[in-house]
């Protein structure tokens, strides 16, 4: 169910400041940001750590709650379960439950997604196969290395098909064939409707993979970029974004 | 209802599957090797001695396990963030916590099963041998009935910790002292009625009673010295106890529940 | 999705709750009666293993045994207007466990001795304990003051009672003991050490209940005290002993007769000894 303009994901507004504990001041993490997703795009977020990136992401995934402005998912509320019943999120640097098998753990996430039966092993097979774990599946997570961990986290993002993935550094730990892989599942599921939305460093990444990036910097968006008409490289503009900003600071 | 049992049988799947468990489960055929010292070394009221044993050694392996995978989990989920991960997964805020309580819940109940398996035939063995006080094999069943409450209920306090704070030793400590403050309650009481506690100032006299309103009174489910003596229990007052446990169980999770809604998962 | 405000409701709602159960259930449910009770305390391992089972927390268990014998004791009291006799054990299970827990520990000596002497007769127990703890703390001049008064009053045993009550001052530095002594290897004047002795564990008693107990013995001493100096100008006047305390009244020697704390009378005895009939214990 989408939004009356179709679009997937609506941020408006958002500021977030995080309040600093005994030995921290306050952080104002976001300062009034804003933009759309439209169903099917490839949306990426690029900036440098400490950006803001992770805490638009753990908004929009309603884990922590912006203090003004609004923000819809597929017409929704964020955090709301029917929401929550279509998107999918990979963490950057994931933390699973160790002592489960990769086999557990995807039919765990599955059967959440509404899998049951013949279609959930299915599935988990299908896609432990996609992600090259399939002779993996068994063994507990706490005996994967960073790589597995990150594919076993692309695997448990699209299973059941959501409509929304929201991949946080997805490509981190992944040697070069791992990244190929990932890239191409990205592909594929964009080709078959999946709107993405991904935050990377790698500048290459996104410029191969999404159609537009939002640049954001000390918590504000500074630029939209559609990726399609860009002349140069997405690095210069990103680097020359940053210094305009900086020098009218 | 059908994601509570989801997190729930992941629950006891990450239990299970803890080394812990099964150190538990060995120390546990180990200290059975110390029923026939023990029964060789006392002198009267064999059956006595060994109940004692055997149910204060079932009430510290348990506890103990459950406060380690509790702590695990805080571990996972807190520190390391795994909790922004599970709560962006197909689930309501509150089925996490019911799920996880009922996993719990349902873990320990295996895992006294398991330990009482081991241990009441030996002692029943070597009670009967020198049966020179009564005891009933029942008892100890039902002793695991009140353990079970006991746990359940600190694991609903654990949950309410984990609404509460972001880091796990705060909720360790909350635990821990609602555990010494919830045992201790009750001896303070008497103390206060009795004797010298009657000359404290008045302040540290209405801290206690705050204190005795807000915690649970753990010693309430501590009922081993009534089993082994056969005394002191009736009907009506266990049921009390059960009842009294369910009850603030029950509010416990649902206090918990209400502030996990809107916690912010940093 | 709730309000902040309905939120905070119903936390407070369940707060209530929670403090509702606890204050409706507030009767201990499984509870012993003091003799059942008494059983619980055999459960003592043996002081060894009690002691190295206890790893670094030896003296929080001296202290934790301690307070469960108080607050079983003072269960006792409502129930028994005096220690009942199965009482016995408890204490002195206890005893042996916490000292050897933690022999520098002062409740327990104080407790235990007040129990043994005073209620079960057991002066020898009381004695041996006093002297543990005269081992590990000899600088506790008090247990001086109760092995002097434990062998004077209970024992007879005058001689040793005065040298105890000689080294009493000898460690506190306050001669009033020696002085007491010396009156003990007297006659006469026994009453007024026992008086002067128990004015110094009162003195140094920190537990109110405990004080109050001393107090009242103290108050029966006194009036004992008094009756036997009237009785003494009575004898000095008329040359022979009263034979009963209105004499005294009537004699004007004494305005009224004392009262026993205890509940009992005063009387003189045939050997012209003031006596009572509650032997200073509570009369049931």
């Amino acid at each position: 169910m989408l939004a009356v303009n179709g679009n997937v994901v609506e941020v408006t507004n958002i500021c977030k400041t995080f309040k600093g504990d005994l030995f921290q001041k306050p952080f104002s993490a976001l300062k009034d940001i804003s933009f759309e997703i439209e169903k099917g795009e490839s949306f990426g977020l690029i900036g440098v750590n400490g950006a803001g990136k992770s805490t638009t992401i753990k908004i929009i995934l309603g884990v922590i709650f912006p203090d003004s402005g609004e923000v819809k998912i597929l017409g929704d509320s964020p955090g709301a379960l029917k929401v929550k019943k279509k998107i999918s999120y990979l963490p950057e640097n994931p933390v699973f439950y160790e002592n489960l098998n990769g086999e557990d753990f995807i039919k765990f996430v599955g059967r959440l997604r509404g899998l049951e039966g013949k279609v959930l092993r299915d599935e988990v097979e299908r896609w432990l196969f996609k992600v090259n774990l399939e002779k993996d599946g068994k063994k507990p997570l706490k005996k994967y290395s960073r790589g597995m961990i990150q594919r076993i986290g692309l695997a448990q993002a699209f299973i059941g098909n959501p409509e929304l993935v929201i991949l946080d550094e997805p490509l981190n730990g992944l040697d070069p064939l791992g990244r190929r892989m990932a890239r191409d599942l990205i592909e594929e599921t964009l080709r078959l409707g999946t709107t993405v939305f991904f935050t990377s460093h790698i500048l290459e990444d996104i410029e191969r993979i999404c159609h537009r990036v939002a640049i954001i910097h000390s918590g504000r968006i500074l630029r939209f970029v559609d990726v399609k008409d860009l002349k140069e490289g997405l690095e210069e503009v990103f680097i020359r974004t940053l210094e305009e900003y900086e020098e009218s600071n | 209802m059908k994601r509570v049992i989801e997190l729930a049988r992941i629950t006891v799947k990450q239990a299970i599957k803890e080394r812990s468990f099964y150190v538990i489960l060995i120390a546990t055929l180990l200290a059975v090797l110390a029923v026939p010292v023990l029964y060789s070394f006392t002198m009267f009221e064999v059956p006595r001695v060994l109940a004692g044993f055997a149910l204060s050694y079932t009430n510290f392996a348990v506890l103990i396990l459950m406060l380690f995978l509790v702590m695990n989990l805080s571990q996972t989920d807190l520190d390391r963030k795994t909790l922004q991960y599970v709560i962006s997964l197909p689930i309501r805020r509150r089925d996490y916590v019911f799920g996880r309580f009922l996993g719990f819940v349902f873990f320990a109940c295996i895992l006294i099963f398991f330990i009482l398996a081991i241990m009441v035939p030996f002692v029943a063995l070597f009670s009967r041998m020198r049966p020179d006080a009564p005891f009933y094999i029942g008892y100890y069943f039902l002793y695991g009935v009140f353990l079970l409450i006991e746990v359940a209920l600190l694991v609903a306090i654990a949950l309410l910790f984990l609404s509460l704070t972001s880091r796990t030793i705060v909720s360790m400590f909350g635990v821990a002292g609602c555990y010494i403050v919830g045992h201790t309650m009750d001896e303070v009481a008497e103390f206060l009625r009795t004797g010298a506690g009657m000359n404290m100032p008045v302040f540290s006299k209405a801290v206690i009673q705050v204190v005795r309103y807000i915690f649970p009174n753990l010693a309430l489910f501590d009922v081993k010295t009534a089993f082994i003596y056969g005394k002191g229990m009736d009907g009506m007052s266990l049921f009390l106890s059960l009842l009294y446990g369910v009850l603030y169980t029950v509010i416990v999770l649902l206090l918990a529940v209400v502030l996990f809604e809107k916690k912010e998962v940093y | 999705m709730k309000s902040k405000g309905g939120r905070l409701l119903i936390v407070f709602i369940l707060v209530l709750l929670m403090i509702g159960v606890n204050y409706f259930f507030d009767k201990p449910q499984v509870r012993l009666k003091g003799r059942e009770e008494a059983e619980r305390f055999r459960l003592y391992a043996n002081p060894s293993f009690e002691k190295w089972s206890g790893f670094e927390f030896t003296f929080l268990k001296a202290f934790y045994y301690t307070l469960g014998l108080r607050v079983y004791m003072g269960k006792l009291s409502e129930e028994y207007l005096a220690p009942p006799p199965f009482a016995k054990d408890p204490i002195v299970r206890t005893a042996e466990v916490v000292t050897r827990l933690c022999p520098y520990y002062y409740d327990i000596y104080y407790i235990a001795n007040g129990y043994l002497t005073w209620d079960y007769g057991d002066v020898e127990t009381a004695n041996r304990l006093l002297e543990k703890g005269l081992e590990y703390t000899p600088e506790r001049w008090i247990y001086y003051l109760y092995l002097g008064f434990n062998h004077f009053y209970f024992l007879k045993d005058y001689e040793k009672g005065a040298m105890y009550l000689v080294k009493a001052s000898e460690v506190s530095g306050k001669p009033q003991y020696a002085h007491l002594a010396s009156k003990l290897l007297y006659a006469s004047g026994r009453t007024e050490v026992a008086i002067g002795i128990l004015k110094g564990m009162i003195e140094n008693t920190r537990d109110e209940g405990w004080k109050r107990g001393l107090e009242t013995r103290l108050k029966a001493l006194e009036g004992i005290y008094e009756l036997e100096k009237a009785v003494e100008v009575f004898r000095e006047r008329f040359g022979t002993l009263p034979q009963n305390l209105e004499e005294l009244k009537n004699a004007g020697i004494i305005k009224g007769i004392p009262e026993d704390p205890y509940g009992g009378e005063f009387y003189i005895d045939e050997e012209g000894n003031v006596r009572t009939t509650s032997n200073l214990t509570y009369m049931d």
